[in-house]
């Protein structure tokens, strides 16, 4: 989420902005960097070619003082064609997402995406993405990154352009960053991807890594910093102030603070699964992934839509233990104290429910909870059979079970067909059993015990004067 | 060899009334492990010779290597008692007619104040206990707490005064004087066993009695022991006096005049004590004879006492000799074995009186029946009291007591865990039990059944289980009652893997350790760090080398020991503290203020519980700490995990639709009292009373999404303004040393703030006996410091006592508690600083 969620949060104290990670304002921009005459052509070819008619533009929080300068200057520019351009805010989970509900009220066909964007495949509409173009002088940078060259050498180095920095990508500049740092192997990524999937070149080399980021710490470097594969050391080169500063890579840290999260997930009786997004590609399938994880292991689901998530309205769910956001790959990590009961990432519910990561330590986080889907870098299939039967809980000092089924059916072969249904019966979406442990559930119906109340004619009529006396 | 098959066990375990189960209980260093090994090798299992040098139940190597015992350990014995001395057991429900077998089922436990849950674990599956008493040091702090334990349990004592050898080779003591410290010892002992056990009560009258035969005398290392009996037998013949009454006169106030021949009651220039006279006299001249190669003497005194010496043993002399000379008189094995067949309870008489103490349930349906009738062929009921590692790693046997019916290998149980309530199915388990083995110290040996009355292990239920918990076939069955320890995990360390991508490997290793050790508590904190929480260091020493060699087998980092502190308040809130819901519709109006002196205490120990009748816990609250009757029947609820030693109180006056939401500030209260405001620790002793509540209208507006964090604000305010404090655990410390010792003690704990409130010399021994107030954070490395500042001559024992108010204000920056509050929030990633109040209360 990013600055959007700052203002746009009413129900949150200072407390909670103060502690999400997520919240953050990027450095303010300007008119020039955001529509500059290379956004104007690819966007007006863009429209031009496939012929759309209604087009969406949509603004982050921080571009919106912008946003009606572009509107009226891709409107003159698409005159003869007579497009019809809408403004986009305030947008439902987060600004890096495309909004496709917000375009559908308007029956748009196609969206313009501007600024920071996850770049999760939207399903519905076709979407060009149109990034800052900030200024950045290559000469400094290589100079810079010169101090680097002893430890480069020998080793791997990829360098990440972020979005603001992607005007400068090409075949030049990774000459020269080779001539600069002499290393072994150098790769020039542009963050994020441009298709998520296209991720050839993340071929796994023995050879130790470097990250150089061109950006700023913000976070989608933290969030490049974790899902990437490990690295020994990651730099950071700020454009806009040309400096160059080092940060060590926190996944092993970072992990270690989640597992505490993963074993509520694995303690939870309820899950409740969030769903953050509506666009992006394969959400469907990962609530039917957890679903059936969570039936494997006797934990009751409840599928949530709430919006852009906030305490109090997670609040109101009391029975259940630990939430799964679904949302794209920079909307899903809630680390605050703020809330009742701990949120996890898909990636960590993948971790706590699926037998397949029992002993196993992720190499990287996964952001993107494509990769866990079949197909996905980081899919690992699920068995059922592979659930442990017992488990001693590191948070309650418990243990947590898997389903005693046995001991309805006497637990032999044949009946435990018989006991995997019955569980399934379980699986409504009330969650009954801890409702029962309530002291107020509502007003007594004290069913049968009071007689039917006898049929009456009603008032009629409006308030001030019944028609009816 | 082993003179017994197991076989002969099994045949033995369903005469339920020949069954002893017992440990062997006492103060570190006295000699248990030592003194069982006469036991362990009368029955044939380890040769004579080597007993009290091989400490057989000391099965680890670190047990070996360190000469403490960490685990306890069991072992079932086989042993014939002869004719002559089976009539002194009278009562019919101690032996079974026509058998002279016996079956001893021993614990030996460690006496280490560290591994005291060990203990604990022992009592419980047993029904009497020998204390071994060191008679050089007397009774010890820990002595009395296991003897306290015990008694609790309800399990009968029997005593041995150990380490005669020290008192006549070292200390050089005269006959009366010796006389003298047994007499106090077993006044001592029967000081605690009055304070603790009423007379009138089920077990009736537990005290020892050296002239019954229930105290014994001797050295474990030595390998020799006797009882009053011992010796009345031997005389009882020339005095032509019955053994029973011979006894009464060798103790106490007795003498024999050897010119009168006549008994008198008191002490005269003439006159001597029958107990010097008859029993310390020809002990201290076959001392004295041998220790000073009296070459001449030894040989008459060995035929006067009737000992003729083996081939092989004929060239010893000095302490070899005398060794052999009154092990072939005096076997210890001999005398310990009369004293645990006669005065120790066999299930049928134990269970009896135990089973109320035993069974969570009605005292009247089959199970609680069964457990009282020690019934064999009732509804089984086990109780599963420790786990004990097997060499498949990560697998435990699950080691009990069967209370009744019968449990055997294959057949289908319910396997209930501490948190199973009758009628749910949490933590409830049927599954069936793989195989029945026996226990025998360092093997096991596999059986087919096992009746009630004994104790065995299981294998295959340990995954069902984490630590204890009560296996049954009866559907109906309540849990057998949980063990209460009298230590606490107050030391905690937190630890990492070398390699970060061990991770998961560490995760599985504390999940294995916190099954293997009764009390270890093994967490993940929200902070990350992986917690590993004991009693003390050398509990903790031990956790962490069992962790990284044998259950997580990787390096690990671990952190300093560090403590958890709790969070309280010291006075009532300056204000009424008022906080809005999100929607600001809602608004909740509390004060915090200190619960009185005790109050938490009575909360700990479950005198004051969420479980009792309302009515009754008012009338308890309003007697012991004068609160309002009224207010005190509205407790709403008691946190952190609906028993800590928190409430939040309804002081509110007709509130519309109160009751709809009460389970969110519950909510809000656990949530609350589990993370205090200053550092994220528990609250402890903390009364929040709720003034009054504003609701909206509407059901909607006033769920659980806008009451529990408003709750949470709220009483995060009441406690911002009502002077927090921290709190610290404190242990309670005795130190033995000499006098000279006592100076270096009192600088030690002056330099570790800590308070010396006894000071006291041991009756007739040149020792002093300090206790102290130290708080556990200024712990670490007290033993080392005490040691080099004394010479090496104090020895302490730390036991969790207390938690006291660490004096100092939190929000004073150049505070100690500052400083530790802002420790503990960074190394919880928290927000560093105060909390700032205006975060948390709102304006009208």
């Amino acid at each position: 989420m990013t600055s959007s969620e700052t203002s746009a949060s009413a129900f949150s104290s200072s407390d909670t902005a103060a502690l999400e990670r997520q919240a953050e304002v990027e450095q303010p921009v300007t008119l020039e960097q955001i529509w500059n005459e290379n956004h104007r052509r690819s966007s007006v070819d863009w429209i031009r070619k496939s012929g759309y008619k209604r087009v969406c533009l949509q603004f982050p929080d921080d571009y919106l003082p912008h946003s009606n300068a572009i509107s009226v200057g891709l409107k003159e520019l698409l005159a003869p064609e007579d497009v019809k351009v809408f403004i986009l805010a305030d947008t439902t989970y987060g600004s890096c997402c495309v909004d496709e509900i917000a375009a559908a009220h308007v029956d748009a066909d196609s969206v313009i995406h501007f600024g920071n964007a996850c770049r999760s495949r939207a399903a519905r509409l076709p979407v060009l993405y149109l990034y800052p173009e900030l200024p950045l002088d290559v000469n400094v940078l290589l100079s810079k990154l010169q101090g680097l060259r002893a430890e480069s050498i020998d080793r791997q180095v990829c360098v990440y352009l972020d979005i603001g920095y992607q005007h400068v990508y090409g075949e030049k500049l990774k000459k020269q960053l080779s001539e600069i740092l002499e290393p072994k192997e150098l790769l020039l990524e542009l963050f994020p991807p441009i298709e998520a999937e296209s991720t050839t070149t993340r071929e796994t080399t023995n050879l130790e890594r470097i990250c150089i980021f061109i950006g700023a710490d913000n976070q989608r470097f933290a969030n490049l910093s974790l899902t990437a594969p490990a690295a020994v050391q990651w730099h950071i080169y700020d454009g806009s102030s040309d400096s160059l500063s080092s940060k060590n890579p926190l996944t092993a840290q970072f992990i270690r603070r989640r597992y505490f999260h993963i074993e509520k997930c694995k303690d939870a009786q309820t899950l409740g699964l969030i769903v953050a997004t509506l666009s992006a590609e394969g959400y469907l399938d990962v609530v039917t992934r957890l679903q059936t994880m969570a039936k494997g292991r006797g934990i009751k689901t409840q599928l949530i839509s709430v919006g852009r998530i906030n305490p109090a309205k997670l609040a109101n769910f009391l029975e259940i233990d630990c939430f799964v956001l679904i949302g794209c790959p920079f909307n899903n990590m809630y680390d605050s104290k703020e809330y009742y009961k701990p949120i996890v990432s898909v990636f960590e519910a993948e971790m706590a429910l699926n037998p397949a990561w029992h002993m196993r330590y992720p190499e990287a986080y996964v952001t993107d909870f494509k990769q866990l889907l079949p197909e996905g870098r980081s899919f690992l299939p699920f068995d059922a059979a592979d659930i442990p039967e017992n488990d001693v809980s590191l948070v309650s000092g418990r243990l947590r079970g898997a389903v005693n089924d046995s001991l309805e059916t006497g637990g032999d072969p044949a009946s435990l067909a018989l006991a995997t249904q019955a569980k399934m019966a379980l699986m409504t979406t009330d969650t009954g059993l801890s409702f029962e442990d309530r002291t107020w559930q509502g007003l007594d119906p004290a069913l049968g015990q009071t007689e039917p109340a006898k049929l009456q004619q009603g008032l009629s009529g409006i308030p001030i004067n019944y028609s009816h006396q | 060899m082993v003179n017994f098959t197991v076989d002969e066990i099994r045949g033995l375990m369903d005469k339920k009334r020949n069954i002893r189960n017992m440990s062997v209980i006492a103060h570190v260093d006295h000699g248990k492990s030592t003194l069982t090994d006469s036991l362990v090798s009368k029955a044939g299992i380890i040769a004579g010779a080597k007993a009290g040098e091989t400490r057989f139940t000391d099965t680890r190597k670190d047990e070996q290597e360190r000469c403490i015992t960490i685990k306890s350990t069991a072992i079932s014995m086989y042993f014939e008692v002869e004719e002559k001395d089976l009539v002194f057991i009278t009562h019919p429900d101690q032996r079974e007619k026509e058998c002279k077998g016996f079956l001893i089922n021993l614990i030996d436990s460690p006496g280490h104040v560290d591994f005291s849950s060990e203990v604990t674990a022992a009592l419980r599956v047993t029904d009497g206990a020998l204390v071994v008493v060191d008679c050089v040091s007397g009774v010890c702090v820990q002595t009395e707490t296991v003897l306290r334990q015990a008694i609790a349990e309800r399990i009968k004592p029997i005593l041995f005064m150990n380490k005669m050898d020290r008192a006549l080779l070292e200390l050089q003591l005269d006959a009366e004087e010796l006389y003298q410290t047994f007499q106090r010892i077993v006044e001592n002992v029967n000081v605690i066993i009055a304070t603790y056990n009423d007379d009138g009560g089920p077990m009736g009258e537990v005290r020892v009695d050296p002239s019954k035969g229930s105290v014994g005398f001797g050295s474990g290392l030595h390998g020799w022991a006797f009882t009053l009996k011992q010796f009345s037998e031997m005389y009882s013949e020339k005095f032509k006096i019955d053994v029973v009454k011979l006894m009464n006169r060798l103790w106490g106030e007795n003498f024999f005049n050897a010119k009168t021949k006549k008994w008198q009651k008191q002490k005269e220039a003439d006159n001597k004590r029958s107990f010097c006279m008859y029993i310390l006299d020809p002990i201290y001249k076959v001392f004295d004879a041998i220790m000073n190669y009296k070459k001449e003497e030894i040989g008459t005194l060995l035929e006067k006492i009737g000992v003729t010496l083996k081939h092989e043993d004929k060239d010893k002399d000095g302490k070899a000799l005398l060794k052999t000379v009154m092990r072939t008189w005096l076997p210890a094995g001999e005398a310990l074995l009369q004293m645990i067949a006669i005065h120790l309870p066999s299930p049928v008489v134990a269970q009896k009186y135990r089973m109320e103490m035993l069974y969570e349930g009605p005292h009247d349906d089959e199970a609680a029946i069964a457990v009282k009738s020690c019934d064999p062929d009732g509804p089984l009921m086990m109780y599963i009291s420790k786990m004990v590692p097997t060499s498949d790693k990560g697998r435990f046997y699950a080691f009990g007591r069967v209370f009744a019916g019968k449990v055997a290998t294959g057949q289908k149980c319910r396997i209930m865990g501490p948190n199973y309530t009758p009628g749910k199915k949490e933590d409830l388990y049927e599954k069936a039990i793989q195989r029945t083995i026996l226990m025998m110290g360092r093997y096991v040996e596999a059986i087919e059944d096992v009746p009630s009355g004994n104790i065995c292990g299981l294998v295959g239920v340990d995954q069902f289980l984490v630590k204890t918990g009560t296996i049954t076939t009866f559907k109906d069955a309540h849990n057998m009652k949980v063990m209460k320890f009298s230590v606490s995990p107050v030391v905690r360390v937190a630890v990492e893997p070398k390699n970060p991508a061990d991770l998961p490997k560490l995760v599985e290793g504390l999940k294995r350790l916190a099954k293997s050790d009764p009390m270890v508590q093994c967490i993940i904190e929200e902070s990350g760090e992986h917690i590993i929480a004991g009693a003390g260091e050398l509990h903790l020493e031990i956790c962490l080398k069992d962790l990284e060699e044998d259950h997580a087998c990787i390096p690990l980092k671990k952190s300093d020991p560090v403590v958890s502190y709790r969070e309280t308040v010291s006075e009532e809130s300056d204000q009424m503290c008022l906080s809005k819901s999100p929607n600001k519709h809602n608004r909740l109006l509390m004060k915090a203020l200190p619960m009185p002196d005790g109050l938490p205490e009575d909360i700990d120990n479950g005198d004051v519980s969420a479980k009792d009748e309302f009515k009754a816990r008012a009338r308890y609250l309003s007697e012991k700490y004068d609160y309002d009757v009224t207010e005190a029947r509205k407790i709403w609820c008691f946190g952190p995990d609906g028993t800590g030693p928190n409430f939040i109180l309804d002081c509110t006056k007709s509130v519309q639709y109160l009751n709809e939401i009460k389970d969110s500030v519950v909510a809000g209260f656990q949530w609350a009292s589990k993370e205090g405001i200053l550092a994220d620790e528990n609250l402890r002793g903390v009364r929040f009373n709720i003034y009054d509540v504003t609701l909206h209208a509407d059901a909607i507006h006033r769920g659980g999404g806008q009451i529990i964090p408003t709750t949470r604000r709220c009483l995060y305010a009441a406690a911002i303004t009502a002077k927090p404090r921290l709190m610290e655990p404190v242990y309670l410390c005795e130190i033995q040393c000499p006098e000279v010792a006592v100076g270096g003690i009192y600088g030690v704990l002056n330099r570790r703030r800590g308070h010396v409130f006894e000071e006291n010399q041991v009756v007739g021994t040149p020792m002093f006996v300090v206790k102290a107030y130290l708080p556990v954070n200024e712990s670490f490395g007290f033993t080392a410091d005490l040691r080099s500042n004394t010479g090496g001559q104090a020895f302490p024992q730390c036991v969790f006592d207390h938690w006291q108010v660490l004096p100092g204000d939190p929000s004073e920056p150049s505070s100690k508690p500052y400083a530790i509050v802002q420790d503990t929030r960074k190394r919880k990633g928290l927000k560093e600083g105060l909390p700032d109040l205006s975060q948390y209360l709102d304006k009208l």
